[in-house]
Order: C-alpha cells, then sequence, then structure tokens
C-alpha cells in the first residue's frame, strides 16, 4: 500500500474516523491495529516478524528498566545484539556469504538461503535500539503499555520509511490525547499534498530521465547523458524520500502526532557537514547519537575522530543496504566530513563571503553529493566506475541536445522552489479567513490536485526509495 | 482585522472549494469533450475521435448502414466500395466504417450509442464478430484497454453500470476513476500535447479536415500471403523464400493454434456471458432505433480454408439470433476469403481481400434489408 495509491488514502481516511470516534483509551489500539493491517498489506506473514519485535522490546524495555549496573549493562547488550542480529540475518546474510564465498573463491550459492527482506526492518531496529539505550541510561522509563510501544514502532505513517522516531520525542506526546487543531489539519493536509506533488510529479519523472541513462546507456553514451542521468537521480532522490517524509508528517499530524522533520532543503547546505544536518536527519542523528558518540566521538584525540567519523558514516551507508556500494557511498562521505573537520581546524571557519562565494559553495557541496550518489544508484562497483568514467570523459562526439523532458522539470523545480520559498506553503491553507483568501486556497488546491492528475507518473511504478531499506 | 481561520469548519469549506474547483476545471477541460477534440490523432483516442468525426462527413440524404468492428474492419472494409454497390442496388443506403482498431463489443456498445445520436438516419447496423461461438480464451469482461477507449464517451449514467461491467476488482476500480477523474486518463496525451503544441494543433487541424477522405480513400494493404502452407496434421509452416509472411512473427502461433485446435478452441463460459451482455446491448439499442442488426463473421484467418468448416453459431449469438434480436449472416459468406492470398498477416485482409469483402458484405446487407422493406 504506496502512499501514492489512491487504496492508501481510503486506508487513511477509515484509520482517521475510527481513531476520533472510539474512545480515548481506544484509540492507540486502533492505530496499533491499523499499523499492523497496513504493514501486511506487504507480506502477511512478515506481521509475526514486526509482532515479535515489538514483544521482545518491549519485554527487554521493562527488564533493563528494572535491572541496575552490570546486569543492566549485560541486558543491553544482549539486547542490542538481538535487534542487529535480527538486522543481520535478515538484510545481510546473504551480502556476508556473498562476500565471504567471493573471498574463498567458492560458488555463490554455498550458503545461500532464500530470505525475504522485511520491508521496514531497518528502521524498526533502530527505533528499538534507541528506546532499549534511553532507558538503559535512564533518559526514559520504560514502557508499560504495549499497547503504547507498539504504536511507537509501528505507527504506520513511519513504518516503512521513516522518519526513524525517537522516544523522548513521541512518548511525550501520549500523555495526554488531543484532537488535530484547525492548525495541525491545515499543516498536516499542506504537508501531505506537498509530499504527494514532490513524489509523483517531480521524484517519478526524474526518475524516468534517471532510468533510460543507468538502465540503457551506461559505458555507452557521453559525458552529456552521464550528467543529466546523475543530476536526474540527484533529485529524483531528494524529492522521493522528502516527499514520502512530507507525506508521513502529514498524516501523524492529521491523526493528532508530530513527526520531527527529516529534510531541511539540503541541496542548499554551504558545506558537507550542513548537508548531513540537513539531510535524512533522523538517520544523522540516530548515528551521531547511538553510534558516534559512543565510540569516543571527538573526545578521544584527533585520529580516533577521523576513525570515528569513517566508522559511523561507513555504517551508516551500510544500513541503506546490503552492497559493497553503501559502505563505498558512506565512506566517501566520512572523508568528506573529515576533510571539512581537518580544513576548519587548520583554517579556521570561513568567512561570511558575498552571495556568489556562498552560492559557489552551495554549488560544489551540492556537486560533491550528486558525484556520491553515482555509487548509491549504481548496483555494483563496475557500473559505478562507468558512470563515473562516463561523467568525466572527454566528448568524442556531438552530445546531442538536452532532452525537453529535462529542462521543463529542472525549470518545474525552480518554480516550485520559487514558489516554496521560506516554506511559504506550509501556512498557505491557514491564511486569515477571508472571501480572498478562501478562493486562492481553493484555486491552490484545485491546481494542486489538477497537476497531481495530470503529470503524476501513475503510469508507471516507481516505490520509494527508502522502502528498500 | 482579519480573522484567524482557527475552525476545523473553515479549513474544510476551503478544502471543500477546492475540491469542488477541481472537479469544475477537470469537467469543464475534460469531461465537456473540449479536450476530446484536440487528441493526438494517431492516439488510440484519436481513433475513436476519427471515427466519430467520419460519421460527421457521410452523405447527406441517405440511411446509413454503420459497420462496426475492430482494426480487422478497419483494414478488410472500405465504405466507399460498399456504397458503390449500394449506388447500384439501394441508392437509399450509404455504408460507414465506424471500427476502431483494438476494440471490442463493450466499446461498440458506446461507440454506437454515441455515433447513433439523436440525428443519424440509421438503416441498419452490421458487426463483426471473430467466431460464430464462444469461444474465445481470455475473459474478454475484464479487457482493461476497453476503459481508453470508451472513458469520453461515457456518461454520469454510466458511473455503476461501466466499473461494474467488469469482473475483476481492479479493473473496476481502473473503470470507476475513469468515471471520476477524467483528466487521469488523457495524462499522457497532454504531455504528449504540450511536449509539442504546435506540431498538435497542426496534426488536428489536418485530421480534422481530411482525415474522412483519408480514411474513406484508404485502398487497403498490397502486400499478400500467396504461397504458404500449414499441414494440418503436422502443424508444420511453410513459407516460401521472400514471401511478406517472413515478417510476420505472430504468423507461427497462429499456424500452431490452428492445427493443434483443428479451429475449435474450447468454449469459454465467461466469454459467452461477455457477447451475451454487449452483443445484447447493441441488439437493444438497435431495437429501440428501429433497425436491423447483422452479425457476420468476419474472415479468421488466412489458413482457416484447411479446416472446409461452416458450422452454425452456437451459444450466446445463436441465443440471441433466436430470440430476434439479430440476423446472423451465414457462415459461407466470407469463409472464401479465409486464403493466404486475402491476408497481409494472420488477421488482417489485404487490398484484394478489402475489395472483396466490402462487396459481399454490402450485397448481403442490401439484400436482406430490400427484402425486409
Amino acid at each position: 500500500m504506496l502512499f501514492n495509491a489512491l487504496t492508501f488514502w481510503a486506508f487513511f481516511a477509515l484509520v482517521a474516523l475510527l481513531t476520533f470516534s472510539v474512545p480515548a483509551r481506544l484509540s492507540r489500539a486502533v492505530l496499533v491495529a491499523a499499523s499492523f493491517a497496513f504493514y501486511a498489506a506487504w507480506n502477511p506473514m512478515l506481521v509475526l516478524l514486526l509482532g515479535g519485535c515489538v514483544l521482545f522490546n518491549y519485554a527487554t524495555g521493562l527488564a533493563i528498566g528494572r535491572t541496575v549496573g552490570q546486569s543492566a549493562r549485560v541486558l543491553l547488550t544482549f539486547t542490542v545484539s538481538a535487534n542487529l542480529g535480527l538486522l543481520g540475518v535478515f538484510k545481510y546474510y546473504g551480502f556476508f556469504v556473498g562476500t565471504l564465498t567471493g573471498l574463498l573463491h567458492m560458488p555463490p550459492d554455498s550458503f545461500a538461503l532464500r530470505i525475504v527482506l522485511p520491508v521496514a526492518i531497518s528502521f524498526y531496529t533502530f527505533e528499538s535500539i534507541a528506546y532499549n539505550v534511553d532507558v538503559f541510561h535512564r533518559r526514559l522509563i520504560a514502557r508499560t503499555s504495549l499497547v503504547d510501544f507498539a504504536l511507537f514502532i509501528s505507527f504506520f505513517p513511519h513504518l516503512v520509511a521513516g522518519p526513524i522516531i525517537r522516544p523522548a520525542h513521541f512518548f511525550p506526546q501520549l500523555a495526554d490525547r488531543r484532537l488535530p487543531t484547525a492548525d495541525d489539519i491545515a499543516w498536516g493536509i499542506t504537508q501531505a499534498l506537498k509530499g504527494l506533488i514532490k513524489k509523483t510529479i517531480f521524484a517519478d519523472n526524474f526518475a524516468v530521465i534517471a532510468n533510460i541513462y543507468f538502465d540503457t546507456q551506461v559505458g555507452r553514451a557521453g559525458p552529456l547523458a552521464a550528467w543529466i542521468g546523475v543530476l536526474a537521480f540527484s533529485m529524483q532522490i531528494y524529492f522521493d524520500f522528502s516527499g514520502y517524509t512530507d507525506i508521513a508528517r502529514g498524516c501523524a499530524r492529521l491523526l493528532g502526532y508530530d513527526f520531527p522533520p527529516n529534510f531541511e532543503r539540503p541541496y542548499l547546505a554551504h558545506d558537507i557537514a550542513e548537508f548531513w544536518r540537513r539531510w535524512h536527519i533522523s538517520l544523522s542523528t540516530w548515528l551521531r547519537d547511538y553510534l558516534y558518540i559512543p565510540l569516543g566521538g571527538n573526545r578521544h584525540g584527533t585520529v580516533r575522530t577521523y576513525a570515528n567519523l569513517l566508522i559511523t558514516m561507513g555504517l551508516g551507508g551500510l544500513w541503506h543496504g546490503a552492497s559493497w556500494n553503501f559502505v563505498v557511498w558512506g565512506l566517501f562521505h566520512g572523508v568528506l566530513l573529515a576533510l571539512h573537520r581537518a580544513w576548519r581546524a587548520w583554517r579556521g571557519n570561513p568567512p561570511a563571503g558575498g552571495r556568489i562565494g556562498r552560492a559557489a559553495s552551495v554549488a560544489c557541496t551540492f556537486l560533491l553529493v550528486t558525484i556520491g550518489w553515482v555509487t548509491f544508484r549504481a548496483p555494483d562497483f563496475a557500473t559505478t566506475l562507468r558512470v563515473l568514467a562516463d561523467m568525466f570523459a572527454r566528448p568524442t562526439q556531438p552530445s546531442g541536445a538536452i532532452p525537453t523532458a529535462f529542462i521543463t522539470l529542472l525549470g518545474t523545480t525552480l518554480l516550485w522552489l520559487l514558489i516554496d520559498r521560506d516554506r511559504r506553503l506550509q501556512a498557505w491553507l491557514a491564511q486569515p479567513a477571508g472571501a480572498w483568501a478562501t478562493l486562492r486556497i481553493a484555486s491552490a488546491t484545485a491546481l494542486a490536485l489538477l497537476a497531481i492528475e495530470l503529470f503524476a507518473r501513475t503510469d508507471i511504478v516507481v516505490p520509494f526509495i527508502y522502502f528498500q531499506f | 482585522m482579519l480573522r484567524r481561520p482557527d475552525s476545523r469548519r473553515w479549513i474544510a469549506w476551503r478544502l471543500l472549494a477546492g475540491v469542488v474547483l477541481f472537479f469544475a476545471l477537470d469537467s469543464l477541460v475534460f469531461r465537456s469533450g473540449l479536450y476530446f477534440g484536440w487528441v493526438s490523432p494517431p492516439s488510440a483516442l484519436g481513433s475513436v475521435a476519427q471515427a466519430l468525426d467520419n460519421i460527421r462527413h457521410l452523405p447527406a440524404g441517405r440511411r446509413i448502414v454503420l459497420v462496426l468492428g475492430d482494426s480487422r474492419i478497419g483494414e478488410g472494409f472500405s465504405a466507399q466500395a460498399a456504397t458503390a454497390v449500394a449506388d447500384r442496388l439501394d441508392p437509399s443506403i450509404a455504408f460507414a466504417n465506424g471500427s476502431v482498431g483494438g476494440t471490442s463489443p463493450r466499446v461498440w456498445n458506446y461507440l454506437l450509442r454515441d455515433m447513433r445520436g439523436p440525428t443519424l438516419p440509421l438503416a441498419a447496423v452490421a458487426l463483426m464478430v471473430p467466431s460464430y461461438r464462444d469461444d474465445e480464451a481470455e475473459n474478454p469482461a475484464d479487457r482493461r484497454y476497453d476503459i481508453a477507449f470508451v472513458h469520453p464517451l461515457l456518461k454520469l449514467a454510466d458511473a455503476v453500470d461501466f466499473p461494474a461491467s467488469f469482473d475483476d476488482l481492479a479493473a473496476r476500480q481502473e473503470a470507476a476513476e475513469a468515471m471520476l477523474f477524467k483528466g487521469f486518463f488523457y495524462k499522457s496525451d497532454v504531455q504528449d500535447f504540450l511536449h509539442a503544441p504546435a506540431a498538435r494543433i497542426r496534426d488536428v487541424r489536418a485530421a480534422r479536415l481530411h482525415g474522412h477522405e483519408w480514411v474513406g480513400m484508404y485502398p487497403g494493404r498490397s502486400e499478400s500471403l500467396t504461397g504458404i502452407t500449414l499441414d494440418l496434421a503436422s502443424g508444420h509452416l511453410t513459407i516460401p523464400a521472400g514471401n511478406a509472411a517472413e515478417s510476420v512473427p505472430t504468423l507461427a502461433p497462429y499456424a500452431e493454434k490452428l492445427s493443434h485446435q483443428r479451429g475449435h478452441p474450447p468454449d469459454n463460459p465467461a466469454a459467452a456471458a461477455y457477447r451475451r451482455e454487449w452483443l445484447g446491448r447493441i441488439a437493444t439499442q438497435c431495437r429501440d432505433a428501429g433497425v436491423k442488426l447483422f452479425v457476420f463473421r468476419i474472415p479468421r484467418g488466412p489458413l482457416h480454408h484447411l479446416l472446409n468448416d461452416e458450422t452454425p453459431p452456437e451459444g450466446a449469438l445463436a441465443e440471441l439470433a433466436r430470440a430476434g434480436a439479430l440476423e446472423v449472416l451465414p457462415p459461407s459468406l466470407l469463409a472464401p476469403l479465409e486464403r493466404p492470398e486475402f491476408f497481409f498477416d494472420d488477421l488482417h485482409v489485404n487490398a484484394a481481400g478489402r475489395a472483396r469483402l466490402s462487396a459481399v458484405l454490402a450485397e448481403a446487407v442490401l439484400h436482406r434489408l430490400t427484402a425486409k422493406d
């Protein structure tokens, strides 16, 4: 059940209706049941895995909360290992076995098992780990309500592709159940509509252009086609993932819950460190809090700091998928972050700079991030190298024209950014009352729906990229 | 001072206004038929538009025999040639080709409704069927691409009826979406239009001006499969070197199926129900218009003459004929055309076949109409 399908919105309307028509104490149970039904729509059998994960972490949370000292640490170690083990078996078994058999020159299917990758497993195991760690550090009291805990893990708007919800952000919202206010409704609907436009119009149309290059032209096209393909993927992944997040946050708000922001215009970052403060924020802060800082962060000297950065980003890359390509992508960003840190240590903070200087730093950061996406999108190293060779090859023949569809999409993207500058769209539905405002809002809504109707790529299936993680 | 829209009612009103405005725009552009007049002429929708346009250019003062069918009628029937026969036998009658490639009886029902309108002076409707038995392998009720042809012809009264005509739930949902979101089904055409608006406007204007002439003057394809042979027992197909059949990839599967099933694929209850429904509806329309409905079997393929099989209609078609809803033309009528020299592929007759088919069909229909009068 994809967020961009009519069936999802029928499901959502039904859930909202049920949630608000039952007594407060039942509404969370309704949401949990709905979330499991939502998950079952992918694969009914995997509901058992999700249910088992909920029960296990609920129990370990209670146990860790009631234990102190070394016993608590042992329990935590066991819990974290079990969660990582679950992730390892379901997501990385094939990867590790493949790597091992490759190293030992054994037949590739020597230890092969047919394991289905459960959708969302990366997200709910990380949330479970965060919960247990927070309970261990007494930043959180273990939840005694199984329903509350199940809702934290399985709440359907964030279940399959985040944002990764932190317990300290979510549980306080359960203290008093409130109906969404008019502002919540206005914000939620706008956010969901924005997300739908980002996904179905921008991401999916960029996907078509990116796929043409990556699926059929790698190694055979010139630099222009390669740059167009890579740039198109760069735009696709941003609009796809941030669109998903917008829909998730909008739906949650419409049900009376708040999810943290996950994207803050990352392609406008001035440097790579800022990029990671703006891109997939819930993952980067999770990695910072539960991996980088426990590794020692920057507290153990320069070498350890750089090593910790590389380890964190390398594992962060691996989190995205069971492939060395993702590890390389993470390490590439780790190296960029390390270089940025070293530069800052050597030269200090850069001067404020003029508009041109700022624009140049934004462009430079965007370019590096975009080059990094090559290894993220390519299926293997060989393809990665061929794409990079295409991009930096000297043109040997006339490059041909830039596809009209790409120019149109880029133009529309710029127009979109202009319309939504300073996040104006977030507040448009809550404009002051009056006939003129109502007319403007009604017109904008109608045009948004018409745009989705006419330009959304419903003729092809482009799954949300982060569903595979 | 302006008030904040702090009540949910305000939000609801604004959204409702937006949704109403959206449907109003959608209706204005797409439901009204405004955009339908600008669809790409070579597209599926364009062929529907062309078929409807052909009807607007029929000779005045004559009653019309409307021939409906798919691409086999598009290739195989010339209204001009048939009307030439009518000029000789009954000059009060003219023939019209209402065929659209890739369509089926469900689409023909809506096409007929639209073409018939209040003014078309119909004399009769002649409908092709690929077989006189209910032997279609797939369930034709779930043919989703019917939606692409039919959606511009649907009215609000079809809101329940049309989606319900599909058996599959997903197909029903898609059909319901076609009723609700009209623009949704023009999506690719709109994008194509925006990609090259000047070329589209030029093409549509040319099709409006000359499309009916192009259709009318189409002579048919000159290629022929003369020389191909099939050993029915072994299924071995022989194609002489340099024969046009070499470039027809569907010929071998056709020959294999013919050899395997000997022209008698098993009957399919779903196909029978579908025919009962949609041929029945077309028959009802004809009855309401006070005109006769003739059904004829289109030449089935270039090697069907090997079967020497002219069994009478069975199943749904026979039931409808017995009930007086339609008249089935004899299977022997077009059987002589089921030979390689009259085909350019496994389905469609060539120019020679087109000339023969048009003349034979026109004579058969006119003969029956005159006898009836």
